[in-house]
């Protein structure tokens, strides 16, 4: 039944992404950002990103990562996890080398800085904006505008409770 | 599709974190982890080896989310355990986990290591990061390929003097697969060396364990940190012979010394960019009871030592110091350190203003030292990113570092003659090759073998050959011998010269820029293979063209310079440095060709010399280099030490240049 259900909202969703294949990169457009819904199948993934360089099954997840030629080769340019129980896209990582800046995704209306273990001496911050979709697009070590960050990650906001279970994500 | 692992989990479980093929030696330390999947209770409890019951050694279990599921997982542990009886030993583990029994086991190999026959011997191990046969070949035909008096030292195919790597006796081929993938990293290859045992990439000195897909798919940072470090232990060499048997250790490296290779000395980790904990795992190293790693270390890198480079604001070497190293921080202060200095900490290079990284784990720069190439001051070819010192302009050459350490480590301490174990490494041959660029590759791998000279020379001074030496590499890269190129200096030095080449296929579009020095490497270089997204190669592996059409215009420099089957290279050698030069009249380099950027899953040669190097011969796996080095330690092998000794009978053939 779980399946049928998924399969049906994938083809629903389809038509409209086969219009808008998800780039490597996030942009805005009209204060929108635009990058991957996390409704993507594998297939779609594959067509607009080719083949990935490793695949690798992690937990409960699958990773497929790439190793884009703007990044230390100790780390992939794109890490994409898929849930292995139902194929759920349940987030994106992009790695940068050098530290990119991504203010623009970051109006400071819909952000949120949050600090580990505490904003009195943290050892590492970010930025959280929560995106339409259950999203939530986070920048590591960039908790203001004007800080680059080496990593954006686009995730399921239901998925935070496993990789980022000490962030308290305003509602 | 993905499949639907429904029973998978909720099956209460239990497993050793541990390989199926567990290699250890005798009293060598390793953390047993025990992970119990999908229960909610444990009762009954009993891990036993060869029959010896070890429950009582393991911790209470741990509520720990294993696999990013939902379910109720536990971890147990019983941190840095040896086995002292040699033998297959078999590890079993038992309990009840919700009124269901369950088990597991392995068999571990326990090889012996015998202190009763321990020879005090010296281990030399020299490490070319990725220096491949290709690597070995190009650094023979350019620095022993030269030209003086109008006579070339290669002619007819033969060479007067080979390298110092290929005059060792003893050859052998080494396998480098790692436990996750066939192109393995300099991480988990150091840690089959180092530790006797496969991992996966990027893994030091550590096993997988169920936590590794949170940082694994979100990456490493201070807020998991604590997952990337409870993957279970397993001891390298370096520690195991310091702690069991005193010896003396160290470190050489042309890279910053946190980087993967010279960190499966000295410290144990999941991830290899945890900069700052391999930092301190070398000031207080969990096998030595907090003691640190090593007494010689010689490198670049000094941020996740300097005190602003570190998120807990330690400055090591200020503790380093007050333990009785003496610092130094260029080639003078190196070569004037006094005899009788026992513990030398030397960092060559670092940030200006160091500081850590955003994700709390690493520094914001990983400064390794320059390469030989550019500390030589010789010009970049065109296609080479021309580099610049900086403010370090009195950086020692890699022989230098060698001649040192071995000076401070061969010395012995105030505790009396104690012998050594130390690891070279030239970092960027790889380092250089991921550019693709050949000059920086080639001469750091002639720097890595005059350094080789210089330890083949010290050990065959002593009065007893204690010494053995071992060359080998950590994996391959893609570099390939071609051919010999003609191109003369105004082709092969200018940054003006140049053809942007694009084209497009049916399945996708190549673009790239060819370079008077690198006409060549147009048609080795195609097709890379990666999802790049630069604008030189944005192709990925489906844009292969099937054939490659050959253009000349005006513009295409040296487009008749390059031959594949006629002629020989000649160099010149300046014989200030001792080092070929790459320009002048007469010059006919060396034309080589990078498949990719990238590592690839080739065996790589490993040479040997002195006592107990008949062991490295053959095909054999990365991890029995570590059981090689250790048997030759601990055994009686002159037997063997008399045939090697008979290769150089002249009854026997002998190689021309050896």
């Amino acid at each position: 039944m779980f399946r049928a259900v998924l399969l049906g909202a994938l083809l629903t969703a389809a038509p409209l992404f086969s219009e808008r294949l998800p780039g490597r990169d996030p942009r805005v457009e009209k204060g929108q950002v635009i990058w991957f819904l996390l409704t993507e199948s594998r297939e779609q993934v594959a067509k607009a990103m080719g083949p990935p360089s490793v695949v690798s099954e992690i937990g409960q997840y699958v990773s497929w990562q790439y190793m884009g030629g703007d990044v230390d080769h100790h780390e992939p340019s794109h890490t994409l996890i898929f849930r292995k129980a139902d194929g759920v896209l349940a987030g994106v990582t992009r790695n940068y080398e050098p530290d990119r800046d991504v203010d623009a995704l970051f109006p400071a209306k819909e952000t949120s800085a949050h600090h580990f273990p505490n904003a009195e001496k943290p050892e590492m911050s970010l930025r959280l904006r929560r995106l339409p979709g259950g999203r939530v697009l986070i920048a590591i070590g960039s908790p203001k505008p004007g800080t680059p960050t080496p990593q954006l990650t686009l995730m399921r906001e239901a998925e935070l409770k496993i990789f980022y279970p000490w962030l308290s994500v305003p509602r | 599709m993905f499949a639907t692992s429904a029973s998978a989990q909720t099956t209460p479980s239990l497993r050793f974190a541990l390989p199926e093929r567990l290699r250890l030696l005798q009293g060598q330390l390793v953390d047993l982890v025990l992970e119990v999947r999908n229960a909610q209770s444990l009762t009954g409890l009993k891990v036993t080896a060869g029959g010896v019951d070890l429950t009582s050694r393991f911790s209470p279990p741990l509520r720990v989310p294993l696999d990013c599921d939902t379910s109720s997982d536990w971890v147990l542990r019983a941190d840095l355990q040896s086995f002292e009886t040699a033998g297959e030993i078999v590890l079993e583990a038992s309990a009840t986990v919700d009124g269901t029994a369950v088990s597991d086991s392995r068999t571990v190999t326990v090889r012996e290591f015998n202190s009763s026959t321990m020879q005090r011997r010296n281990v030399i191990l020299f490490i070319g990061d990725a220096m491949g046969t290709a690597y070995r070949d190009a650094a023979r035909l350019v620095s022993r390929a030269i030209v003086k008096d109008g006579k070339n030292s290669f002619r007819e195919g033969y060479f007067d003097d080979l390298l110092e790597m290929d005059k060792m006796p003893v050859s052998g081929m080494s396998m480098t697969y790692g436990s996750d993938s066939i192109v393995p990293d300099s991480a988990n290859t150091g840690t089959a060396w180092a530790s006797g045992n496969k991992s996966f990439l990027n893994a030091v000195n550590v096993f997988a364990d169920g936590t590794d897909c949170v940082w694994r798919a979100a990456g490493a940072n201070a807020a998991n940190a604590l997952l990337v470090q409870d993957n279970p232990r397993v001891e390298n060499l370096w520690q195991y012979l310091k702690r069991r048997f005193s010896y003396r250790t160290g470190i050489v490296t042309t890279a910053a010394v946190t980087d993967a290779t010279p960190a499966v000395q000295g410290a144990y980790s999941g991830w290899r960019q945890m900069r700052l904990e391999i930092a301190r795992q070398y000031r207080e190293n969990p096998m030595l009871n907090g003691r640190p790693a090593f007494d010689v270390i010689l490198g670049g890198g000094a941020d996740p030592f300097r005190a602003a480079g570190r998120t807990d604001r330690r400055d090591l070497i200020g503790e380093f110091r007050a333990l009785g190293y003496e610092y130094v921080t260029t080639a003078t202060q190196l070569r004037a350190i006094r005899p009788g200095q026992s513990r030398v900490l030397g960092l060559f290079k670092g940030s200006a203003n160091p500081a850590p990284n955003s994700t709390g784990v690493g520094t914001a720069s990983d400064v390794n030292m320059n390469v030989a190439y550019d500390k030589l001051g010789l010009q970049r070819p065109a296609s080479e990113q021309a580099q610049s010192l900086g403010g370090f302009t009195d950086q020692p050459m890699l022989e230098l570092m060698t001649e040192k350490a071995l000076e401070i480590l061969g010395a012995g301490s105030i505790f009396g003659s104690q012998p050594f174990i130390l690891m070279v490494e030239a970092a960027s041959i790889d380092k250089q090759s991921h550019p693709n660029e050949a000059a920086g590759t080639i001469w750091d791998t002639i720097e890595f073998d005059k350094s080789i000279g210089v330890a083949r020379s010290w050990a065959s001074k002593r009065s007893t050959k204690d010494t053995l030496i071992v060359v080998t590499a950590d994996h391959d890269q893609s570099m390939h011998i071609i051919g010999v190129s003609n191109t003369p200096d105004e082709e092969y030095f200018s940054r003006t010269k140049s053809e942007r080449i694009n084209f497009r296929t049916a399945r996708g579009e190549q673009n790239f820029t060819v370079w008077g020095d690198s006409y060549t490497n147009a048609r080795a270089g195609l097709p890379f293979i990666n999802g790049s997204t630069v604008a030189s190669n944005n192709g990925g592996a489906s844009a292969m063209p099937g054939t490659f059409e050959v253009r000349t215009s005006s513009t295409d420099p040296a487009s008749s310079t390059y031959s594949t089957y006629s002629g020989m290279p000649a160099y010149r050698m300046d014989e200030r440095t001792g080092y070929p030069v790459n320009s002048g009249p007469g010059l006919r380099r060396l034309a080589i060709g990078f498949r990719t950027g990238d590592h690839t899953g080739s065996s790589v040669p490993v040479t040997a010399e002195g006592p107990g190097a008949f062991l490295f011969t053959g095909y054999m796996d990365q991890g029995d280099i570590f059981f090689k080095m250790a048997a030759a330690l601990s055994n009686d092998t002159s037997e063997g030490d008399k045939l090697v000794e008979l290769l150089s009978n002249p009854r026997w053939p002998k190689t021309v240049g050896k």
